[in-house]
């Protein structure tokens, strides 16, 4: 089990996502935009914070340079779709300087399970 | 005291008709366009004069064509009709502007910008008729070139808007559709099965924005530098699975490239795999498929040819746009050449297709080879993305 933050502008995505989290068997705090969620993880302790790259108000980039900066730094974990502006790949390519790991909507349930498993498990992930 | 000004002007006004002529002569063989007069007075209006540029652009002396029509210049891919159009101007005595098809001496085509205007004088018995030519093809191709390019620019930005959203919206379907067909409560095998449909449609809906995405893409990561040969080849290896047992597959030059490039694998097979299934779809399973391959100064040409029908001339130009397809429904999504566009053109190459002359299309890339393949970017190691 492991206490996750949940950070994504899109109500439905966000919902979808923490169904599956606790389905999973973990404790999932939901925020609906990079302001409140950087407001969230400085009130309690996560193991992980997940966030969407692009929202309004602070979005995914301001996210992670916060949590960065924190002394205990939850793992980090970027998801994007992507917009016309500016691709998924792109978003992601840049969020992965700051986070452990990427993934690009929309991802299968498995592999969401998967990563944040190997993300907050014991084993530490591979280089 | 008159300046030496004046004293020339006086000179060119006080110039002799026979001076002037000769002026004229010599400034309208200068010119940078045809020039032709034609007599009007003569059966079949034939040509008097024609300037350098003109035999330059045609390739027939003046001697070859002074006192015929120039319709000699016409051919089979001229339009009809737009020779009617001059050939009622000039009854009409009208200026008349058109553009069509001519034909050099040597037989090769070029597109004619033709202005036709009057020389009418009857004091003087003047009737005939000046024409100016301009050989447009090339300002029409580069002008047909560029207005591709924003098409397909235009199509992209449509595209990565699009899917970018779709993306965002199937992610709750894919969640919900398995987490419902996987809920302990749920013993019902139909609701299982409908829940499940869900979720492969999902799936395949964001393969689709995927696939198109791949086609508005620009600027791709690359990989670590391997030789050509050994790239490509296993690409090409791996493409040609997909080819039935009646289509053989030749590979010409490759093996010589020894030469690095640092495009991605999984790209060149998508970039192989759709060229291959469509030659193969087009042959209907039966023909040969010739891949060839070299390296001219920095880029890295490869052709793959198949000895199918050929790409019909008036779909050519729609072939790269995503969902184009000639194919029934259900057979071809048209996303393989978008999807492989996409791709050439984030290696900074081009795809470009045309018909042999024989029979069978081909498909004809241009990749740019770094010039520094040694010292590629290697991914920092503290980064892992799944
Ligand atoms: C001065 C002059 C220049 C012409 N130049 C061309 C030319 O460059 N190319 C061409 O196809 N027709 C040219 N034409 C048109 C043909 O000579 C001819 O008038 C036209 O084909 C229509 O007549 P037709 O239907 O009897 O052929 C020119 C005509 C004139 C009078
Ligand atoms: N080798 C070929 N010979 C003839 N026509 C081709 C060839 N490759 C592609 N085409 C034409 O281009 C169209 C678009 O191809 P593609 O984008 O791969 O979509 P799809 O194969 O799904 O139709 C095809 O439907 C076909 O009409
Ligand atoms: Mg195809």
């Amino acid at each position: 089990m492991a206490r996750i933050l949940l950070i994504d502008d899109m109500a439905a995505v966000r919902r979808a996502i923490a169904a599956l989290l606790k389905r999973g068997g973990h404790e999932v705090t939901e925020a609906s935009d990079g302001e409140a969620g950087i407001a969230a993880a400085k009130a309690s302790e996560f193991d992980l914070i997940i966030t969407d790259m692009l929202m309004p108000k602070k979005d995914g980039t301001d996210v992670l340079l916060a949590i960065t900066r924190f002394e205990r730094r939850p793992k980090l974990l970027a998801i994007s779709g992507g917009s016309g502006a500016l691709s998924e790949t792109d978003a992601l390519r840049l969020a992965s300087l700051t986070a452990d790991a990427t993934l690009a909507k929309p991802f299968d349930n498995d592999t969401l399970l998967r990563v944040v498993e190997r993300l907050t498990g014991s084993t530490r992930m591979e280089q | 005291m008159p300046t030496s000004f004046d004293n020339k002007a006086a000179s060119l006004s006080a110039m002799s008709e026979h001076a002037l002529a000769a002026m004229l002569r010599v400034a309208v063989d200068a010119s940078p366009v045809c020039i032709s007069i034609s007599d009007m007075t003569s059966p079949d209006a034939p040509l008097i004069f024609v300037n350098k540029e003109f035999c330059q652009t045609t390739g027939y002396g003046p001697h070859e064509v002074i006192g015929r029509n120039c319709r000699f210049l016409q051919g089979e891919g001229t339009n009809r009709d737009t020779v009617s159009q001059m050939r009622a101007a000039i009854e009409k005595r009208e200026p008349i502007s058109v553009e069509m098809m001519n034909y050099r001496r040597s037989g090769q085509p070029f597109l004619n910008r033709l202005e036709l205007a009057p020389v009418f004088n009857p004091a003087l018995g003047i009737d005939a008729y000046v024409g100016v030519q301009r050989d447009i093809t090339e300002f029409r191709a580069t002008e047909a070139t560029r207005r591709e390019r924003e098409k397909m620019e235009a199509l992209g930005r449509l595209a990565s808007g699009f899917s970018h959203e779709l993306n965002n919206l199937l992610q709750p379907i894919m969640i919900y559709g398995k987490l419902l067909s996987t809920s302990p409560e749920v013993r019902d095998a139909e609701f299982t099965e409908q829940m499940g449909t869900i979720v492969d449609c999902a799936t395949a809906a964001g393969d689709v924005t995927a696939k198109v995405l791949r086609f508005a893409r620009s600027g791709v990561a690359s990989t670590h530098p391997e030789p050509i040969s050994q790239r490509l080849g296993e690409a090409i290896r791996m493409a040609s699975r997909l080819l039935p047992a009646g289509v053989s597959l030749e590979v010409i030059g490759l093996a010589e490239l020894e030469r690095l490039c640092t495009v991605d694998s999984a790209d060149l097979l998508q970039v192989f795999g759709n060229l291959f299934r469509n030659a193969s779809d087009a042959m209907n399973g039966e023909g040969r498929i010739r891949v060839t391959a070299f390296i001219e100064g920095s880029t890295l040409s490869l052709s793959v040819s198949d000895t199918g029908p050929g790409v019909p001339l008036h779909v050519i130009s729609r072939l790269f746009e995503p969902f184009f397809s000639t194919k029934p429904p259900g057979q071809g999504t048209g996303l393989g050449l978008s999807t492989a566009y996409g791709i050439v053109h984030g290696w900074g190459g081009s795809i470009a297709v045309q018909n042999r002359a024989g029979s069978g299309a081909e498909f004809i890339l241009s990749i740019p080879l770094q010039q520094n393949t040694e010292h590629s970017e290697i991914e920092p190691p503290w980064h892992a993305s799944f």
